[in-house]
């Protein structure tokens, strides 16, 4: 007679989930959690040192970025630098200090790409001076002259010095950082140029005619980019990546539809990229600041009243995860917590973090 | 009448001249000199009795006036340079240029509105900006300002990095802007209250130069160590300092001068 304990044993049926990490599962990593309990939320995939080279560059969420970088004793390259003499607050205004160069906003990557393109020679931007009340922005970068310049030459004289210094930026760079805002922009019918703002915001006036509203899907984001990391490593082989996405929703859509599906839109196709850019090339790393500040569970309250604006808290957040595995160089961690500590939040984000964000500006032109 | 003057090196040839034409009124003149190896710094004393120091203006402990400047104690104040100079602006501009000027070009450019905001920033760290505001915020009696001269003219002639500015300013044509922006300094003072006195007209030349013969250098004088050959083209000789000191206090300060 056959009982229980004569039966073969059965074999442990095979599960690929078996045995995985607890942080893949979300009742283990995730439930129950404080944001800023999640264990194993980024693991680097390659280091960042005090000797590492980093250029900035990307949507406003990454002025924080570059900031704590550059307290934390990280060697954030500038160059363009403002004179020393001048106030952060005063630098800032003319687009100094908020980036590795004077680029302004760079919210989506045919931006990045055109960019590179043109300080390597190989592009050169049409209808790139734009006028308001008698005065010449540079219409890539129209925020950086908060006033205008005096002639459409002047603008052409500084822009030429600008991707000069953008060039030697490649060169020097070691990481890369850019973070992801937007996919909606502004294109130059003609010649594909894409602007930051839609013609007529800062400067400008729109022709549709002459300009279109582009929302760039997946392919688009996706082989900008990689067309992006070629150009730099043509002349930097040896250039990483390291990409993120803005949590900070969209002030507008030109799409017709609602912001928010179209904000999901916008930041989903741009989640999808970073992570499938992070999956094919070792030499790109995403970290999930998107996550750590959109994810709604326990506690997760990072936005502001508007619902836009990421509070000072949930920058906090995501530069901890981020520095846990980026540790800062020695004696800048503590001192930076110390100033943050003691420094109330209204100040902060009225003074030190104040973000130059000029898709914001957007709002005007609503009800 | 009491009054302090408070200046560096550029005070040197002044300090004569303003004794004897505060002489012959009864006013007193108390001198607060910079020295390079000054050991306290310059006090400025409120009418509480509080006292600021400002540790860059380095003074002598044991001169006669002391190192603290009472508010209380003197009539009117009298600041002399401390780095408020058109050379300071000059000297700003060999990294940082407007993106109009005529001449040579640093790697950095900046527009109008920056450039201004620059030469703001560069005159607020002056030691001169900083007292004066130090004395404006802390009494309401007279301050006046002598700004350090211009430049003597052979600056612009000679060879040699430290003159080529010069050269180029002057070939570009850009002395009025110089002068302008220097005026437009001063004009701030102006506006909290401080008393210019410019520097006289018949000591300058071509615009924003000092003329030759007011330089304490002689550039006749090619002896080893002369101020000529050191290239100091920025102190001036007691002629200078007669040509400011006597219409300034007979003229500004002192009480009843205007009608002198």
């Amino acid at each position: 007679m056959d009982s229980a304990s004569d039966r073969p044993a059965e074999p442990v049926r095979r599960s690929p989930y078996r045995g995985n990490d607890p942080r893949t599962y979300w009742k283990s990593a995730v439930s129950g959690r404080a944001p800023d309990g999640l264990e194993n939320l980024y693991a680097k995939k390659f280091a960042i040192d005090e000797t590492t080279r980093i250029a900035t560059a990307g949507s406003c969420f990454a002025q924080h970025i570059a900031r704590n970088m550059r307290e934390r004793g990280f060697q954030v390259l500038d160059l363009e630098p403002a004179p020393r003499q001048v106030s952060t607050s005063t630098g800032n205004r003319y687009g100094y200090g908020i980036y590795s160069a004077r680029f302004g906003n760079i919210y989506y990557a045919r931006q990045l790409l055109q960019l590179v393109q043109e300080a390597l020679g190989q592009r050169a931007p049409s209808d790139a001076v734009w006028t308001r009340d008698g005065r010449y922005y540079d219409a890539l970068r129209p925020a950086v002259e908060p006033t205008g310049l005096e002639t459409a030459e002047l603008v052409a004289a500084h822009r030429r010095r600008h991707v000069h210094r953008v060039k030697m930026l490649l060169n020097r760079v070691d990481v890369f950082v850019f973070t992801f805002g937007l996919t909606e922009g502004w294109v130059h019918r003609e010649s594909g140029t894409v602007y930051p703002t839609a013609p007529g915001t800062i400067a400008g006036d729109f022709d549709p005619d002459v300009y279109e509203f582009r929302n760039f899907g997946y392919a688009d984001v996706y082989e900008d980019f990689v067309a992006f990391r070629e150009l730099v490593h043509s002349v930097n082989p040896d250039v990483k990546f390291l990409i993120t996405v803005s949590p900070v929703p969209l002030a507008a859509t030109a799409s017709g539809g609602h912001v928010l599906p179209a904000t999901v839109y916008s930041k989903s196709v741009l989640r999808a990229v970073a992570g499938d850019l992070a999956t094919r090339f070792d030499d790109v790393d995403y970290f999930p600041s998107y996550e750590i500040v959109t994810s709604v569970f326990a506690g997760n309250d990072f936005f502001d009243e508007t619902g836009r604006n990421v509070r000072p808290e949930g920058v906090d957040l995501v530069m901890d995860y981020f520095f846990a595995e980026h540790r800062p160089p020695n004696g800048h961690d503590d001192g930076a917590a110390a100033a943050r500590a003691a420094e109330p939040s209204p100040q902060r984000v009225v003074e030190g973090e104040e973000v130059f964000c000029e898709e914001a500006l957007l709002e005007a032109f609503g009800p | 009448m009491r009054i302090a003057v408070i200046g560096n090196s550029h005070l040197g040839h002044m300090a004569e001249p303003a004794r004897a034409a505060a002489d012959p009124v009864g006013a007193s003149v108390d001198f607060f000199i910079e020295r390079t190896y000054g050991t306290a710094g310059l006090g400025v004393r409120d009418a509480g009795g509080d006292v600021v120091r400002m540790p860059s203006i380095r003074l002598v402990a044991e001169a006669d006036a002391g190192t603290v400047v009472d508010v209380e104690a003197y009539d009117a104040f009298v600041v002399v340079a401390f780095g408020i100079s058109a050379i300071s602006l000059v000297d700003a501009a060999q990294k940082y240029q407007r993106d109009t000027y005529r001449g040579w070009l640093p790697q950095f450019i900046l527009s109008e509105a920056m450039f201004r905001e620059y030469l703001d920033a560069v005159m607020e760290r002056t030691k001169g900006f900083r007292l004066l505001r130090l004395l404006r915020e802390r009494t309401d009696k007279p301050i006046w300002l002598i700004p350090q001269p211009y430049p003597l003219a052979w600056a612009a002639e000679r060879e040699g990095d430290k003159f080529a500015r010069y050269a180029d300013l002057r070939a570009a044509g850009e002395q009025g802007r110089v002068r302008a922006d220097f005026e437009a300094q001063l004009g701030r003072l102006a506006g909290i209250g401080v008393q210019i006195f410019h520097q006289p007209e018949e000591t300058m030349e071509d615009t924003c130069f000092t003329r030759p013969e007011y330089g304490l250098a002689d550039p006749a004088d090619a002896g080893e160590g002369s101020f000529y050959v050191r290239g100091d083209f920025y102190h001036m000789n007691k002629r200078f300092g007669e040509a400011v000191m006597d219409p300034l206090l007979l003229k500004g300060v002192l009480p009843g001068g205007d009608r002198l």
